[in-house]
């Protein structure tokens, strides 16, 4: 599965209601992409809660080629560091499911070019540099006009690579949703009006189900372009 | 329904084993039959159609036929290897209607591949024709015509109705259809038609495909080929069963034999990963699959005991346990349908449980499953039996299943499509 970037919708009330919720979270501190898809739904949109730190060091160790596939975070996360021997390439095959050639070609090297992997003997491999994802929190919000049974659903499935997932509802048809549904599957309620949202109750932190589809979630921030004036000027977001 | 003489009375799943199916023709043995595809006998001789033959008690062969009026096989090594694909340029339809020594020589070259490879029942030549005025569905009808003529007594042919799935929805069409193949009277007969994904055609055409199969099984063999769940509706109804890759290449496209033929985005989750829950006669995606089984209490009574599942949810990546499990499963639906005493009404049922169950899944876990292509079945079952006595019995109660159907309505047509 790779990272999808679809268009983004500039008109109609929900495309209003994203931009709003968007900046919600932009003034917060928040990192924002929209229209964010691992695989397994879109999200309207997705908020990161980026380590300055970890974004300098992927800058200063030349990878900040975004990565768009979520095999290669598979990769990452079992490849052992440089001087741990390296895993072969048919092991790495089994890992991401694919072909030990195809898992060579298209991934392992692909890894390589880019600063990640390098290759310690012949068909071995392990990881340079580390990996860390770049978010140190990531939430992903649903947003519907009025239709909040199918926000809620589809909300649920950003848990794969979200911390915390949001339904935005327009303020008028908030009287609609079955609080206790959405509490009980742990999914916060944002109600959105005219250029303001107001959190009706949040989403608990949890960890996403997958690290590797977390990290491919982060890689929207490279892979969008999007400023880092904040990084930049070395500004802290308090975490580690 | 189905010929009196058949060597495959329903109910009966045919698996179509393509090159990356060893392993499921391995594990699977005595099963009654397996359908190979010209282009992988003619790549690996000894591989999949040896393993079919040991495994399975009848081997079919696809002959197709149909790729060689497009220019995408001259792209395929494979394809150009079968013996009676031409050298240079695709096949000509014309040449077939106009020309009798040209059509009995290629109905000959089809038919003795398959001999030579050991195919228990034969399949006519056939293209795949638009509508019944591409000159290609006159071809089809003059080589079955001249591929039953060049047949022995102690053979079995199939003819396969390989057109647009558009004129389901014309019944003065497929009434011409099902003349003309009923004239020439095959033993047996391969619907095969394009683009019917059944989980997204409209009602008409479910109801057209099975008003034919219907129409076409009495006294003769019927298959659908390819098809996904419905297949077990239309054998319900007629057909002596269905034939369809292993947990995919559930749908026959014109795409798939042109050049530069589509293959899966790569963004989205390959077919293969998806797993099989045959109480919900769907597909389930793999981030969905233990959620469901571990959220919702209802499907805590359906995790699948089978060999490969016992009890346990499977991987997300584990996709050749999931082919295995599809196997399993499937097997298992023909042969309790083949017990069932009135089998469209079995049908009627497992789909209310399903319309039951996909309720509870969204009621408990939050995950939308897919139904509404359920209802429609759930009515092609109704338009197919009208007529049938009072005294028949229902397990369910009528007025129950109308409920059913009608709070699935209030759910709202707005459900996800796809995963």
């Amino acid at each position: 599965m790779r990272l999808q970037s679809w268009p983004i919708p500039d008109s109609g009330p929900e495309a209003e209601l994203v931009r709003t919720a968007r900046r919600h979270f932009n003034e917060r501190g928040h990192f924002t992409a929209q229209e964010v898809g691992t695989g397994y739904g879109v999200a309207d949109l997705v908020a990161f809660r980026v380590v300055p730190s970890r974004a300098r060091a992927r800058l200063a160790n030349g990878q900040d080629a975004p990565l768009t596939r979520v095999e290669h975070f598979k990769l990452l996360l079992a490849l052992p560091e440089l001087g741990d021997g390296g895993m072969d390439v048919e092991e790495a095959a089994d890992i991401v499911n694919l072909s030990p050639g195809h898992t060579r070609r298209a991934l392992l090297n692909d890894l390589s070019g880019k600063g990640y992997v390098t290759k310690v003997q012949p068909g071995r491999y392990a990881k340079i540099n580390g990996f860390m994802p770049l978010a140190w929190e990531v939430a992903a919000v649903e947003a519907k006009v009025r239709n909040w049974k199918k926000g809620a659903i589809q909300a649920k499935r950003y848990r794969l690579f979200a911390h915390r997932v949001y339904l935005a509802i327009r303020d008028d048809f908030l009287n609609r949703v079955d609080r206790e549904l959405l509490r009980r599957h742990r999914i916060g309620l944002l109600s959105v009006s005219d250029n303001r949202v107001r959190r009706v109750f949040g989403s608990p932190r949890k960890d996403p189900r997958s690290a590797a589809h977390l990290n491919l979630a982060c890689e929207a921030i490279w892979a969008r372009g999007e400023p880092c004036v904040e990084l930049e000027q070395g500004v802290s977001d308090g975490s580690s | 329904m189905v010929h009196p003489d058949s060597p495959l009375p329903g109910p009966i799943f045919v698996p179509k084993y393509i090159h990356i199916d060893t392993d499921h023709a391995e594990h699977f043995e005595e099963i009654r039959a397996a359908m190979v595809p010209a282009y992988v006998v003619a790549w690996d001789d000894s591989r999949v159609d040896n393993l079919a033959r040991e495994s399975a008690d009848l081997l079919m062969i696809d002959p197709q036929t149909n790729a060689l009026t497009y220019q995408g096989f001259l792209e395929k090594t494979t394809y150009r290897q079968i013996p009676y694909s031409p050298d240079d340029e695709p096949i000509r339809a014309r040449e077939m209607v106009r020309d009798d020594s040209r059509t009995n020589e290629f109905a000959a070259e089809v038919l003795d591949y398959q001999r030579e490879h050991g195919a228990g029942a034969l399949i006519a030549p056939y293209f795949y024709a638009r509508d019944l005025d591409d000159a290609r569905y006159w071809a089809n009808l003059r080589m079955l015509a001249s591929a039953q003529d060049q047949v022995e007594d102690d053979e079995v042919l199939y003819a396969t109705v390989n057109v647009s799935g558009s004129i389901l929805n014309s019944p003065r069409i497929l009434d011409e259809l099902a003349n003309d193949y009923e004239d020439l009277d095959p033993f047996g007969i391969l619907l095969m038609f394009e683009n019917v994904d059944d989980r997204d055609v409209s009602l008409e055409a479910l109801v057209g495909l099975a008003r034919l199969t219907q129409r076409l099984s009495e006294g003769r063999d019927l298959f659908i080929y390819p098809v996904a769940a419905f297949g077990q509706v239309l054998t319900a109804l007629g057909a002596n069963g269905f034939v369809s890759g292993v947990g995919w290449l559930e749908v026959f496209r014109e795409s798939s034999l042109k050049p530069d033929r589509p293959t899966f985005a790569p963004s989205t989750t390959h077919r293969a990963r998806f797993y099989y829950v045959p109480e919900l006669f769907s597909y389930v995606h793999p981030e969905q699959v233990e959620e469901i089984f571990t959220e919702s209490e209802t499907m805590q009574d359906y995790r699948c005991d089978c060999e490969v599942c016992g009890g346990e949810i499977p991987e997300p990546e584990a996709s050749q346990e999931k082919k295995r499990h599809f196997l399993i499963r499937r097997h298992g639906e023909m042969a309790v349908l083949g017990e069932a005493e009135d089998p469209p009404e079995h049908m009627r049922d497992r789909l209310s449980l399903a319309l039951q169950l996909a309720g509870a899944i969204e009621d408990e876990a939050l995950i939308r499953i897919q139904t509404e292509h359920l209802l429609r079945w759930v009515e092609v079952i109704d338009y197919c039996t009208q007529g049938r006595g009072e005294e028949e019995d229902a397990d369910l109660d009528e007025e129950d299943l109308e409920e059913i159907i009608r709070q699935e309505r209030r759910r709202g047509g707005d459900a996800p499509s796809g995963s």
